[in-house]
């Protein structure tokens, strides 16, 4: 029978939210209120009533040690929700106390908030990930309006396993160190930056390769070059399907 | 459900005799010290979770829903969204759990006791183990900052290991009929031998 030495008590706290582009953001806190450290906790599953959860695309969400009086944070989107309905938020996961695996069910009442403009403006684009026989294929989607002068010019990705990267696109190079990180930025450096994604425009031909064939959510972060003041532009951060570590 | 408004509780009442008040009030300045020092806890629990049992039996694949009183001693009127319960300390390939307090329409009041709530349900996924038993650590709460005491609800997976399969049944019933039949026929030959 599995049972614990130590006094376990974890809360989930109340989520930050926001609603705008018929997107539900989830920032849920999961706080450490016992007295000793949960190692490698890891999110599993994710439920907003019956909303369809769009990131992470993939489980598991890997969070990290957690020490006591400790909290991490998970990011978590979904579509479909009607704003003043009161759902359930059910998270589920696992931890590691003493080197014995354990289970995690996290229960929050949510309300969903009227829909409103996002109180920072981020770059409208996306990754989207295919897996199979221990290859991640990424295609960079910029879904800008056509008249938006953000054009995508770097795509860092955020990996905990050794990879090898097998794909970059025609005018980009690819930096890592085979291990924590992936980065592809343009090799264009004046005007016109032609190989800059531009609003409307998919990009693929990312690709990196694992002899670990499982997935797990990993961190990426797309970002813009403004070619209206050629200057920095916004940046769009999320989840996509990465090796598991 | 039956929701009981609780009698109000016994007024504190203030010892007469001037010695035993000074040393109520040194009692009570020690005490506020111990706690201004950290030395004693805040006071917790004021939401007090009951469950009817905290033993569960199940057979692999089925569900089994835990039920128990709440008496709500926060101060506050509680309403369903305010609940939410925390589980832990269970092996996660074998047991799903699911918060069912609050999904149906509650109002517990400061001061009363509902009784016969559906507290959370747990399924017995199909890797469970006849015969083994696993545990759960849970505590509920509220959105105002209430915890119920930690409880531990043991699940015991029912069912008895070793039992044969139906075709083996036919099976051994063919091989004693085939032993019956060839001591019958030896035992025919020595007749005939003799």
């Amino acid at each position: 029978m599995a049972t614990l030495a130590t006094s376990v008590r974890v809360v989930l706290g109340t989520p930050a939210t926001q609603h705008s582009n018929g997107v539900l953001t989830l920032s849920i806190p999961i706080l450490n209120a016992g007295n000793v450290t949960l190692s490698t906790m890891a999110c599993t599953d994710v439920k907003l009533g019956t909303a369809p959860c769009i990131s992470p695309p993939v489980f598991p969400l890997h969070l990290g040690n957690v020490g006591p009086r400790n909290t991490v944070i998970a990011l978590v989107k979904f579509t479909g929700v009607t704003p003043g309905a009161r759902l359930l938020l059910a998270v589920r996961g696992t931890y590691l106390v003493n080197g014995v695996s354990y289970g995690l069910a996290l229960n929050r009442f949510v309300t969903v908030p009227p829909v409103a403009p996002p109180a920072l403006p981020t770059l409208r684009a996306r990754v989207t990930a295919s897996t199979g026989n221990a290859v991640w294929d990424y295609t960079v989607v910029n879904y800008e309006a056509a008249s938006s002068s953000q054009h995508v010019a770097s795509f860092s990705l955020q990996v905990a396993a050794p990879v090898t990267v097998t794909g970059t696109p025609v005018g980009w190079r690819a930096e890592t160190d085979n291990a924590t990180y992936v980065l592809w930025v343009s090799d264009d450096f004046a005007p016109p930056y032609a190989t800059h994604v531009a609003p409307g425009q998919t990009l693929v031909g990312f690709q990196i390769t694992c002899p670990r064939p499982a997935s797990e959510a990993g961190p990426y972060s797309l970002g813009a070059w403004n070619h209206a003041v050629d200057d920095a532009g916004l940046v769009a951060a999320e989840y996509t399907s990465t090796p598991r570590r | 459900m039956a929701t009981i408004k609780l009698a109000d509780a016994p007024q504190w009442a203030v010892p007469a005799a001037p010695a035993e008040r000074r040393r109520f009030f040194a009692v009570g300045l020690a005490l506020a010290g111990a706690a201004l020092f950290g030395v004693l806890e805040p006071a917790q629990a004021s939401l007090v979770v009951s469950p009817t049992s905290l033993t569960l039996n199940l057979t692999s694949g089925n569900t089994g829903v835990v039920r128990g009183d709440i008496t709500n001693l926060t101060g506050i009127d509680l309403r369903s969204g305010d609940f939410f319960g925390s589980f832990s300390g269970f092996p996660s390939d074998v047991l799903l759990i699911d918060q069912l307090l609050g999904l149906t329409d509650l109002a517990i009041d400061d001061r009363a006791v509902t009784r016969g709530l559906d507290l959370f349900s747990v399924q017995l996924l199909p890797g469970a183990q006849a015969g083994r038993s696993y545990s759960i650590e849970f505590f509920f709460g509220d959105v105002h900052g209430s915890f119920s005491s930690a409880s531990t609800l043991t699940v015991n997976v029912q069912g008895t290991q070793g039992v044969p399969e139906p075709g083996a049944v036919p099976l051994v019933g063919a091989g004693l009929f085939w032993l019956a039949m060839a001591g019958r026929r030896r035992v025919a030959q020595h007749t005939q031998e003799d």
